[in-house]
């Protein structure tokens, strides 16, 4: 019963500004200069995906291009992503994490929630003192630093953590709620983005505390049941409880609810020839995921951008039969392509996602088609994951398809080798 | 010159001894001063625990060891090792260029 009774003890612990930081950790050089980490510009993915503190105080932000970046920090640093450099800097934050407790859930690569409530009596039994001992400890074993938020529940530990961005811990106890939360800017709440801001500031709401006072029949009407969800947040309300998670397993294994892989082509994509090559690239990988998730696909989507105007949209099409074969996935894909608009010149493309999504597991039972060819099927799944086994063995580029060879600037890409990590929703 | 400036990260060959719990020792560091080589004996380990290096950068297990009468840091840094050398490593001495 004690237990029960107990508050909660929850951090969430964000590492600063980590693409960036790690780049600085591992290059002493870099320190104490505007850095951004950004992807190849000869490539054209070149925008900013993250900054060190030095070039967000000079206006570079996340998400534009590198010479904009340049026009307003005329001396920042570029530097080349590192994926595996980051997944090891945040694995081993985790390790760190895990001497305390085992309740430890990842949200994305550089933030953790970590629950100490039934541990912490072992570490002293003061939270503000644990939390000063990790952050000391990633410090100094990592050369990183955090920011972390202590707090009764971790819709209020996230806020702590985001109120001081630099090295900081910040306590939010329910006394100091009203105090600490409630003049901040709704924004801040997680799950209140740019669209619930917007409504939020129409109706003269622009702060937490606004958030909290609201009534129940506006939030309904404007935002649902989740406005009612919102109210409680900004109250301190959250009975949601850290998840937790194989501490051996490299990445974070949620329920996966899609696997897909996107691309922006060296160059315009001006042909259907050109199209079908990048499609398959696509499909070979998400397939190739499926297949080692031990999963198969109902719904095929694919997004689009448009080389004109950078418009975009997507497609869907639920297929009879789940698969998890490339050629299905592939040509699913094209066909949605193909019926949606011609591939020209005057049509390109710059852009495109492949998805497969309404997962269905490997060894559920599949109603078979009367007149479909049920041993081909079979004989294609075997040859294919006779292929991953080959590609796990000896790279991804060890076998290939004629089709993705066509084209000569994606001959040498690997999809799923450099496929990214993308932080999960909240809700789930 | 002090601080970072004034030291470089610079790999090194390292002989250990594992033992049959697997805990790893380094014994001796084989160490090129531009001219020749000469293998420096790990007399003492007197620390062993995991670290960031702020005057090279990396990270990694850091073992404070005792050569002589000098005490300095050995990183392992999976799976090399390094240490924070005085003397920048200067390949066209190596060569003889």
């Amino acid at each position: 019963m004690e237990s029960q009774m107990r508050e909660r003890v929850v951090m969430h612990i964000d590492m600063n500004a980590f693409y960036a930081s790690v780049a600085q950790h591992l290059d002493p050089s870099l320190r104490n200069r505007p850095i951004a980490v950004a992807g190849d510009p000869k490539k054209r993915n070149g925008i900013v995906l993250a900054k060190s503190r030095q070039a967000k105080a000079a206006g570079v932000k996340t998400g534009c291009a590198i010479w904009e970046a340049k026009k307003v920090c005329p001396d920042i640093v570029i530097v080349p992503p590192d994926y595996a450099a980051y997944k090891k800097y945040s694995r081993l934050a985790r390790m760190i994490y895990y001497d305390y407790t085992d309740l430890v859930e990842p949200f994305g690569l550089d933030e953790s929630w970590v629950e100490v409530t039934n541990s912490l009596h072992l570490f002293g039994g003061d939270g503000l003192l644990l939390a000063q001992e990790i952050s000391e400890r990633v410090k100094a074993e990592l050369g990183l630093t955090v920011s972390v938020g202590l707090s009764f529940n971790k819709v209020m530990a996230k806020l702590g953590s985001d109120i001081d961005p630099g090295d900081g811990i910040v306590s939010i106890t329910p006394e100091s709620l009203p105090e600490v939360v409630w003049p901040r800017a709704a924004s801040d709440l997680i799950y209140v983005g740019p669209a619930t801001a917007r409504k939020l500031h129409s109706a003269g709401k622009d702060t937490i505390g606004d958030l909290a006072h609201a009534s129940d029949i506006f939030l309904k009407r404007r935002f649902g049941v989740v406005g009612l969800m919102l109210r409680d947040f900004a109250n301190g309300i959250d009975g949601s409880h850290v998840r937790q998670f194989d501490p051996t397993k490299a990445d974070v294994e949620y329920d996966i609810k899609g696997i897909g892989n996107g691309l922006t082509a060296p160059h315009d994509l001006e042909s259907e020839r050109d199209a079908k090559a990048l499609v398959w690239l696509l499909a070979e990988s998400v397939g190739q995921r499926l297949r080692e998730s031990h999963l198969r696909c109902r719904t095929v989507s694919v997004g689009l951008r448009r080389a004109g105007d950078l418009s975009g949209y997507a497609r869907q099409r639920t297929r009879k039969a789940p698969t998890c074969l490339t050629k299905d996935i592939a040509s699913t894909a094209m066909q949605l392509i193909l019926e949606n608009q011609p591939i020209d010149p005057e049509h390109a493309l710059r852009a495109i996602h492949v998805r497969a999504t309404n997962l269905v597991p490997m060894d559920a039972p599949i109603q078979c088609d009367l007149f479909g060819d049920v041993e081909t099927i079979a004989a294609q799944e075997r040859l294919e994951t006779t292929i991953d086994d080959l590609r796990r063995r000896f790279g991804n580029g060890c076998v290939r398809r004629v089709v993705e060879l066509t084209d000569d600037a994606m001959r040498n890409l690997d999809i799923k080798r450099d496929n990214t990590v993308h932080p999960i929703g909240f809700l789930r | 010159m002090q601080g970072i400036d004034a030291r470089h990260k610079r790999y090194v060959p390292v002989t250990t001894f594992t033992n049959e719990e697997g805990q790893v020792r380094p014994t001796s560091i084989l160490w090129f001063d531009g001219e020749k080589y000469s293998t420096l004996v790990i007399d003492e380990v007197k620390d062993v625990r995991r670290m960031s290096s702020r005057r090279v950068g990396g990270d990694g297990i850091c073992y404070t060891i005792r050569v002589g009468k000098n005490i300095t840091r050995l990183y392992f840094e999976d799976p090399r090792w390094f240490v924070e050398a005085k003397e920048p490593w200067n390949d066209c001495a190596a060569d003889g260029c």
